[in-house]
């Protein structure tokens, strides 16, 4: 106690001084816990912007499909079967999907696409494919009648490629589930552009029956996309819905036997282990972020404690040769760093956290750092604003981290002081 | 030594003709290396006779073509048309599902025709590798987009396979050619010269193998009727040719090449 009274008293005396080493604690934690609010607030974004367009947050596909996609590895899903995924609880909404891959073009130029059959309504409320329409419009809920072109609804990309708007007539060529060459005329009703670079510049949306009539599957699908209120809970959604289907959570291990038509249920992580892995990788980096932030707060403190050490160096030698032990003289010159790294990391974790939460609540502007108002990063979409992810570990871990910094920093300065010899350092001799 | 250019006729031959121009390097080398063996034919003699042999103006065809797949088999009843060195039509008569569906080969390029939409549609280089309508030809063995003109050069030695003694033709490509393979035998019979087989290597490695067989006469010349194409990393997949009719140097409308004459004989 007396050594807080001591440490305090210390600090008090140089006030200006104190005080520039708290505001540079403060900053460095205040920064720390901005920094990790956003980097959390973008790997949601992200992890939103790679699900949300594309592969929805839980997928179930065959085993076989998943080993390798090929047309003939679809299943029957039936309507009772679809009803029950829908009632799982966190579910949102489910797409039926059948995908193919062939030619889409017309007599100019060509490329080869990826088709997904989809339910126009069922698609709609999964992903937000519906409202990236840049030109036309999505698909109608009913296929037109069979003697008209299919409809067709392109990628920006493809559409780019084979400079088609709406209005515009396709020919779809591919080999089909049965080895057959299946072949249809299409008329592009709508363009759009998600921001998803692979789905832009690749995927065609057909109405679900075009496709399967296109692709000789019967009643069958390929995939179904389902959406999940929360990204987080996705790997619990997985497993319920594997319950609701009778299938099972992600692919069984090893590569031993073929597999076969088992159906998997897989949940975001496993369907995009990419992104998984950026993120913990990314997660990693943040130690990179804090040792050069908390080395100049370190720096400050390690300075402050020193100088104001070597000031008082005859009132430390006069304390030893009245019997001040030196373990006290460090446990008091401890303290002192102890109560700036406290201070300062409380002020800078609650200013630090007001405006993560202001910039979660608000969302910071993006367009700040770009021409572009919404960007694409990696194929995946970003809109203006990016809206934080404040967590008590963000606020937490950064002054955890601060103290241990100040103590250390601490340190030295106490060490060299509580080692002083009391006659020669009165004398005002140096070491 | 002169350098002169010719044709050969490759794979799915006949009926495309697809030519197969080759820069002769006459690569006149030493008689055969081994002592008694017979003397190596001129380089320049064998390549001409290559040419003759499937070279003619104009062509028509009759063709079943068997696709044997890990999951199921596939036959296909084709007819076929050429023009010169460039012109090609191949339209699948059978079976009904497929019927109508065509390829088109002029100077232009290479396109599909979709008889659902009634419309062509181009196949962009970038997909020659590919499979041809599911078989394992791929697109490239029907344009030949790979110069074998610029690209390689051909030298004669003597092979024995099986107990038999065969001429080889190797092309091997020029350094730095853009080349899918990086060497191509051609097995011939040593004395009247007849396709037998045509190996496909990458990088020192088989990847794919075409047989001959069936020899007949035809305009007096004998000439294989039937073709089995193997990828060796699919041991138990092919593709087999078989001519049903083949009709050379007969009167083919330079019509029959575009939309409008290519619409007639697939709707026919």
């Amino acid at each position: 106690m007396t050594s807080l009274k001591l440490g305090l008293r210390n600090l008090a005396r140089n006030r200006w001084r104190s005080g520039l080493t708290l505001a540079a604690v403060a900053v460095a934690v205040g920064l720390m816990v901005w920094s990790l609010s956003l980097y959390e607030g973008w790997i949601q974004a992200m992890v939103r912007g790679a699900t949300a367009v594309e592969t929805a947050q839980v997928q179930v596909h065959t085993a076989g499909y998943v080993d390798q996609p090929r047309a003939y590895r679809g299943f029957r899903l039936d309507a009772p079967e679809l009803a029950s995924v829908r009632r799982v609880p966190g579910v949102v909404a489910a797409s039926p999907r059948v995908e193919l891959h062939g030619l889409v073009g017309n007599e100019q130029r060509s490329q080869v696409a990826r088709i997904l059959g989809v339910d126009p309504e069922l698609e709609r409320r999964t992903t937000p494919v519906a409202e990236a329409v840049t030109a036309g419009r999505w698909l109608a809920d009913e296929p037109p009648s069979r003697a008209e072109p299919r409809e067709v609804v392109v990628g920006s990309g493809v559409a780019r490629q084979l400079q088609v708007e709406p209005g515009d007539e396709l020919v779809t060529f591919l080999e089909a589930a049965d080895g057959s060459l299946g072949n249809d005329l299409l008329r592009v009703v709508g363009i759009v552009r998600t921001g998803n670079t692979a789905l832009d510049q690749q995927t065609v949306y057909l109405h679900l029956s075009d496709a399967r009539t296109l692709g000789a599957l019967e009643g069958e699908v390929h995939e179904l996309a389902i959406r999940t209120e929360d990204l987080t809970r996705a790997a619990e959604s997985a497993r319920e819905v594997a319950a609701a289907l009778g299938a099972r959570v992600g692919m069984p291990e090893g590569d031993g036997a073929s597999p076969g038509e088992e159906l998997v249920v897989r949940p975001w992580q496993e369907v995009l282990p990419g992104v998984n892995q950026m993120i913990v990788v990314f997660r990693r980096s943040y130690w990179i972020l804090y040792l050069l932030v908390y080395l100049l707060a370190a720096a400050g403190i390690l300075n402050t404690q020193r100088m104001s050490a070597l000031e008082r160096r005859r009132e430390f030698g006069v304390m030893m040769a009245i019997g001040m032990r030196p373990r006290r003289m460090f446990r008091t010159l401890v303290v002192e760093s102890g109560v700036v790294g406290v201070l300062g990391a409380l002020i800078g974790a609650a200013g630090g956290a007001a405006l993560s939460w202001y910039h979660q609540a608000h969302g910071l502007d993006m367009s700040l750092f770009t021409d572009q108002a919404a960007f694409s990063y990696m194929g995946v979409a970003f809109t203006e604003r990016l809206y934080f992810d404040l967590t008590l570990g963000n606020v937490v871990e950064p002054v955890l981290v601060m103290l241990g910094v100040a103590l250390l920093s601490g340190l030295w300065p106490a060490i060299r002081s509580a080692r002083i010899d009391p006659a020669p350092t009165i004398a005002g001799r140096t070491e | 030594m002169t350098i002169r250019t010719s044709c050969l006729l490759i794979a799915l031959a006949t009926a495309l003709s697809p030519t197969l121009c080759l820069e002769r390097t006459a690569a006149q080398e030493a008689p055969g290396p081994e002592g008694g063996e017979a003397q190596l034919p001129d380089v320049d003699s064998v390549l001409d006779y290559l040419d003759d042999l499937y070279r003619s103006s104009s062509s028509h065809a009759v063709m079943e073509m068997t696709v044997i797949r890990e999951r199921g088999t596939r036959e296909l009843r084709l007819e076929s048309w050429s023009r010169g060195e460039e012109d090609a039509l191949i339209v699948i008569r059978e079976p009904a599902r497929e019927a109508g569906t065509a390829t088109l080969r002029t100077e232009d390029g290479l396109w599909n025709y979709a008889p659902r939409a009634d419309r062509l549609i181009r196949i962009p280089s970038g997909l020659l590798s590919e499979s041809w309508m599911g078989s394992h030809f791929t697109n490239d063995d029907l344009v030949r987009e790979t110069s074998y003109d610029e690209d390689y050069r051909a030298s004669l030695s003597w092979t024995e396979r099986e107990g038999e003694r065969y001429l080889q033709v190797t092309l091997t490509p020029r350094p730095e050619a853009p080349v899918v393979y990086t060497e191509l035998r051609f097995l011939l019979t040593p004395e009247a010269w007849i396709p037998v087989r045509w190996e496909y290597l990458d990088e020192g490695e088989l990847v794919r193998v075409m047989t001959f067989d069936d020899v007949q006469s035809v305009d007096g010349k004998p000439l294989p009727l039937r073709m089995v194409v193997r990828p060796t990393d699919e041991p138990d997949e092919r593709t087999v040719v078989r001519y049903r009719e083949l009709e050379l140097d007969v009167p083919v409308d330079a019509d029959l090449f575009t939309r409008r004459g290519l619409r007639r004989v697939a709707g026919s």
